[in-house]
């Protein structure tokens, strides 16, 4: 660990009478793994819009020691119009060089992990939900990121292929010191793979090593049921 | 009408200077055209040229070039509106409309001053190509250049703005200045290409061949390049047409890519 990546102080987020978030604080150190676990309207995504850049909070301090170029962001969920045409090649010819001229580059070769190098020339609106989610990793891992924001990326992606992307991610944390916050519901995932843990529900609600903060105690005052039904309702999902 | 007439009229001045003007803002239109529809922007496009009328009214009032007046005014109305986008939590949409029944209204109001009845006023509704000046093919081909250059530039910042802001925000583009400048090179071609098909028929000018070449293009690359061709092949016909049969011009062309668009819901992929 090589200093604080993010650190926040009492970040609050309001849409009018709406309180997004309630002074939330907390440090995230450099090559860090960070899950940010919470229920449905905890603020999570809110959280990390505020933490890459893309919203100001309503009041509060943040501290970001990243270069917004060497961000990498993967969206929940990227609505595309089934009828725009653009091939995946083309699309990620401009997400890896969106400045410049008309003049299309060729595609350096994909790390293909991610089974994406038959999807180049497809249209990216014929794509399922979690081809999209693939083509999107790769094109973000392309640009050789040191700091990645995942917004439950994961969504509708084969469990086999999910278990090879984190799997993948944690290779990046581990070998390249990449940092990784990820929005996430899955609380094995979160267990298997992060080192630290924002407990969210509107506030803080704990803070540390998963082994550390994953008790009955703080799964009640995050989700409002015991843990066991907590993983029940995971698993039913 | 004979072929050999139908070459001679094109040899006639006029006829150049509506093709030349016609081809030129046809292509350039095409080319943004693409970027407006791929953004849903059609509303804004129609805003701009209705919110025109304000200008030329006033430019007639004030004794200035309409043209001159309607540049200015619809690079204002193209400035408010990022403008009031960006800070207001209501949709791009609702800003759209609340400008467009302002701009229409106060080109009424300031059409209504005028002190006698002006016969520019059809001319300024549906276009009169036919009577266009070599001073305007010049503005014509001059916006042409500067809008290609501009999309070459910008395209694939652009695009990715299509896409999702966020994207742009985290590549390090600059979202807010690449919307100002593309609103306002929008709004400058718009006032610019109302004296070839009017207010009422420009939105069609820049929508109608990106429509067609969204039919069936697989790739962005194919869009552009269909949409350009179309606006050259209806601008061509359109213009034949108007002689063959004696029609009006400008919405001969639009008519023309209307039926393109027609045909290619077929080709449809």
């Amino acid at each position: 660990m090589h200093g604080d990546l993010i650190h926040a102080d009492d970040l609050s987020l309001n849409f009018g009478d709406v309180t997004v978030l309630d002074k939330v604080g907390f440090v995230i150190p450099q090559g860090s793994f960070v899950s940010i676990l919470g229920p449905n309207g905890a603020g999570k995504t809110q959280l990390l819009r505020i933490m890459i850049g893309l919203l100001n909070p309503t009041s509060g301090d943040i501290t970001r020691h990243f270069d917004i170029k060497a961000v990498g962001y993967v969206p929940q969920r990227l609505n595309v119009d089934p009828t725009f045409p653009i091939t995946v090649e083309e699309f990620l010819q401009l997400y890896l060089q969106p400045r410049g001229w008309w003049v299309w580059q060729k595609l350096p070769k994909l790390d293909d992990i991610f089974a994406v190098s038959h999807l180049l020339k497809h249209r990216i609106g014929q794509l399922s939900g979690g081809q999209l989610q693939r083509v999107l990793l790769a094109g973000v891992l392309s640009t050789k990121p040191k700091v990645l924001f995942l917004d439950e990326f994961s969504s509708g992606i084969d469990p086999h292929g999910q278990a090879e992307m984190y799997h993948h991610l944690h290779k990046l944390n581990e070998k390249h010191g990449i940092s990784i916050i990820m929005v996430s519901h899955d609380i094995d995932v979160t267990a298997q793979y992060a080192d630290e843990v924002l407990c969210l529900n509107k506030q803080l609600i704990c803070t540390g090593r998963p082994q550390d903060v994953f008790n009955q105690q703080n799964f009640e005052k995050m989700y409002g049921i015991p843990l066991t039904k907590v993983n029940e309702h995971h698993h039913d999902a | 009408m004979t072929l050999d007439t139908l070459l001679q009229l094109f040899a006639l001045p006029f006829m150049q200077r509506a093709l030349l003007a016609g081809l030129c803002i046809g292509m350039a239109a095409a080319f943004l055209g693409v970027f407006i529809t791929l953004r849903n922007l059609s509303f804004y496009s129609d805003t701009i040229a209705h919110s025109a009328l304000a200008g030329i009214a006033l430019g007639l009032l004030l004794n200035i070039s309409p043209t001159v007046a309607a540049i200015i005014f619809c690079i204002g109305i193209g400035i408010a509106t990022v403008y009031i986008k960006n800070r207001s939590v209501i949709s791009l949409d609702t800003v759209v409309g609340v400008i467009f029944s302002a701009g229409l209204s106060l080109g009424v109001i300031l059409m209504s001053l005028l002190p006698t009845y002006r016969s520019e006023l059809f001319s300024i509704l549906f276009g009169d190509i036919l009577t266009l000046s070599w001073l305007d093919v010049g503005l014509a081909g001059a916006i042409t250049v500067g809008v290609v250059i501009f999309l070459l530039y910008t395209s694939r910042r652009l695009l990715l703005m299509t896409f999702s802001q966020d994207f742009t925000f985290v590549r390090g583009v600059n979202g807010v200045a690449l919307d100002y400048a593309f609103f306002i090179i929008t709004a400058l071609t718009i006032a610019v290409s109302i004296k070839i098909v009017g207010i009422i028929l420009v939105t069609g000018l820049l929508i109608l061949p990106a429509a067609v070449a969204k039919n069936i293009a697989h790739s962005f690359k194919q869009l552009v390049w269909l949409a350009m061709i179309m606006s050259v092949v209806a601008t061509i016909t359109g213009l034949t047409l108007s002689l063959l049969f004696d029609l009006p011009a400008g919405p001969t062309i639009i008519l023309v890519s209307a039926t393109g668009f027609g045909l290619s819901l077929f080709a449809r992929r």
